[in-house]
């Protein structure tokens, strides 16, 4: 899942940067309210964590703007501001969730893996397709009762596809959503990190293929022969 | 607590009661003197027609008796005579007096000491009450017969000169119909208060009730109020010239009152700003830290000190503002040199003045001396220097002068983003210009700490931004 922080307190907004990058999500970041509005109309975030006081835009301003475009990406306001009328006005504008500093990275963390799952109307952080099975909370997959050791990015790579299983994903998509700014992914670096993916949930109890390729239009991940 | 309404229902309404029992009991005596004055015009108007009575035989002035004029009145048959009494011939002249009275008039003729006895015939068996004494002068008064008729009886001496003996005269009304008018008039007049009380209370509870209405309003608005609804106001307009000046005070207050709690509002905001967010950077620092080891640096311990040092200063400053808004720093005044004091301050500040390339120009009067605590003017000179030096574009000049008038001290820099807004919010604690409170060092407490000591000395401190967007900011004594 791709998310984009904008905090401008840098010895903050560091450390959550790296929490997170090493939870197996992409992450743009910044400290400007303005630029923080751009980006996120620039790309595709799965979940966006806004501070409210930010030079140039303040939080509650860019979240109004995005509501007004039509953008529904999940909004967690991350603020020093702890009384109801704050906590409600942020809720009324249309943010999704709130947390009040200073928070448990942990909980940071699962508020964003849940927000990222109601995206895509998932209310269980468990994802199954045949007989893998995917913990998103827990950061564990497991096919055929064998416990598969996942790079965080094919982790990410695997969630995102099952997520959306049964669906074609676009090679674009996958290259929005997992990899960040930064990344400026070649577009075979996907089709690679699908191939290694493809490797990495064949074990040797169960090794039928679970992720397909649909020539011209991307993968889609389902059961054997479907 | 007694309401107004109770208390002036408590008052007018006995008021109200008194009143009208004091104009019933006014009337009723009132008309109750006028009939009997009108009863006893009638017995003397009879009176004075047996005085001018004349004796048989002719008038004193020889002309004829009125009386031999209306023998005709009363038949001698309506006359009685007590049985046993002698009759004489001034009997028989008192008769004729009897015989010419209108037939509602009870009299009875007494010649000399109860010797001569004559009453009219509606007076039957009985007789009239004699008063104690009967002399020249008439006498009124009330009497019952022995029917228990009520009378109002006129009682004297008939002045005749022929008449030796004097005869005494008594002529009495009935007193029936004045009783009855009485009695009526005094049901009516009960009645009548007993409802005009009832409707004047009626009255008085609904104009009370209509004219109290826009305090128990107020009343009613200002229980209501809490510190959720300080934006709210008291209708002015609608209010009654009597209590608007009430309405304007309260009005102002909660302006005075809204104010204040958007200060402290914000303060608590802007506090929360200052200690959370370092909190929150090493908490989540120290935890990327302990989960993913890999990924912690000497730069994340290093970063960790520098948070911490910051909020020890921000704790400390207010700290130091709680002490001194509160009065509990003593003061030890000495003959102190304002100039020696600025100087000792810009030494303070130079490095960062040099670090931001701000030249510190000062203006400062070298005898100027004043008797105040030397510890609290220096936090307050070092504070403003500071604050000057962090806030000036960079590669600007500060001006610093001091005088040995009233002006102690004034610090004087270009402040290019500042309004003439922002000077009323300038020592407000942890106000900054820029309202995202980005990280910075500074908590926003340099500036209200100077006015805490300012007011603690009972110095004045005061802000003003000139047209050339220059902050001037000025301690006077």
């Amino acid at each position: 899942m791709r998310i984009l922080l904008v905090e401008d307190a840098v010895s903050l907004r560091r450390p959550v940067v790296k929490a997170l990058k090493a939870s197996g999500f992409a992450v743009d970041e910044t400290g400007d309210g303005a630029e923080g509005y751009w980006m996120a109309c620039e790309h595709e975030y799965d979940v966006i964590l806004l501070d409210i006081m930010l030079p140039g835009m303040d939080g509650h301003e860019i979240l109004k703007k995005l509501r007004a475009d039509g953008d529904e990406t999940p909004v967690l306001f991350l603020t020093a501001k702890d009384t109801i009328e704050d906590r409600v006005t942020g809720l009324r504008l249309g943010a999704d969730d709130y947390l009040v500093k200073s928070f448990a990275i942990e909980e940071l963390i699962a508020r964003v893996e849940a927000l990222g799952r109601r995206r895509y109307q998932k209310s269980t952080p468990v994802l199954k397709v045949a007989d893998l099975e995917l913990d998103s909370s827990a950061k564990r997959a497991v096919r055929g009762g064998t416990e598969l050791k996942l790079p965080a990015q094919l982790f990410s790579l695997l969630e995102f596809l099952m997520l959306r299983a049964g669906e074609v994903v676009s090679r674009t998509d996958i290259e929005k959503h997992i990899y960040d700014e930064q990344a400026n992914p070649m577009s075979n670096v996907v089709d690679t990190a699908v191939c290694a993916l493809r490797r990495a949930i064949k074990t040797p109890e169960s090794d039928a293929p679970l992720i397909h390729t649909r020539r011209g239009m991307g993968y889609v991940i389902s059961e054997p022969g479907k | 607590m007694i309401s107004i309404r109770a208390h002036l229902l408590a008052t007018l309404l006995p008021a109200f009661v008194f009143i009208s029992a004091a104009a019933s009991f006014g009337f009723y005596f009132s008309t109750k003197a006028e009939l009997e004055a009108r009863q006893d015009k009638q017995l003397a108007g009879i009176a004075v027609d047996l005085r001018f009575a004349t004796p048989p035989g002719g008038g004193r002035d020889g002309t004829r008796n009125q009386f031999q004029e209306h023998d005709s009145k009363r038949p001698r048959e309506d006359f009685r005579e007590t049985p046993g009494r002698k009759t004489g011939g001034s009997m028989r002249f008192s008769e004729m007096l009897l015989t010419n009275l209108p037939s509602n008039v009870y009299c009875e003729i007494w010649a000399g000491d109860h010797e001569v006895h004559l009453k009219t015939d509606n007076l039957q068996d009985s007789s009239i009450t004699l008063p104690a004494e009967i002399g020249d002068n008439p006498e009124f008064y009330d009497t019952v017969l022995a029917d228990g008729t009520p009378l109002r009886a006129w009682a004297s001496r008939l002045p005749l000169s022929r008449d030796a003996r004097r005869p005494q005269v008594i002529l009495a009304v009935s007193r029936l119909g004045v009783d009855e008018t009485l009695a009526r008039l005094g049901r009516n007049l009960v009645g009548g208060g007993l409802a005009i009380c009832l409707l004047l209370s009626l009255l008085l509870i609904f104009t009370l009730r209509i004219t109290l209405r826009p305090l128990q309003k107020l009343g009613e608005q200002a229980a209501a109020m809490d510190a959720e609804s300080l934006h709210e106001r008291f209708p002015e307009k609608s209010a009654p010239a009597d209590i608007r000046p009430i309405v304007e005070r309260l009005n102002s207050l909660m302006a005075k009152l809204e104010e204040s709690f958007a200060r402290e509002r914000r303060f608590s905001g802007d506090l929360a700003h200052e200690l959370r967010t370092p909190l929150a950077a090493i908490r989540t620092t120290s935890e990327v830290a302990v989960k993913w080891p890999d990924q912690a640096s000497a730069e994340d311990f290093k970063e960790i000190l520098q948070i911490a040092s910051g909020l020890q200063q921000t704790l400390d400053s207010l700290l130091l503002l709680a002490r001194m808004e509160s009065a509990a720093e003593k003061q030890n005044p000495e003959t102190v040199s304002s100039a020696a004091l600025v100087e000792e301050c810009i030494a303070l500040h130079a490095a960062r003045a040099a670090e931001r390339q701000i030249q510190l120009e000062a203006d400062l009067a070298t005898g100027a001396a004043l008797q105040t605590d030397p510890r609290m003017l220096r936090i307050i000179i070092s504070n403003l220097i500071g604050n000057a030096v962090e806030y000036a574009p960079e590669g600007s000049t500060v001006f610093l002068k001091t005088t040995g008038s009233q002006t102690i001290f004034q610090c004087r820099n270009d402040a290019p983003e500042l309004s003439a807004e922002d000077t009323a919010h300038l020592f407000e604690r942890m106000w900054r210009k820029d309202g995202a409170r980005t990280e910075s060092g500074h908590a926003g407490l340099g500036l209200s700490i100077a006015r805490a000591c300012a007011d603690a000395l009972g110095l004045d401190l005061s802000a003003a931004l000139n047209e050339h967007r220059q902050l001037y900011i000025t301690l006077h004594s």
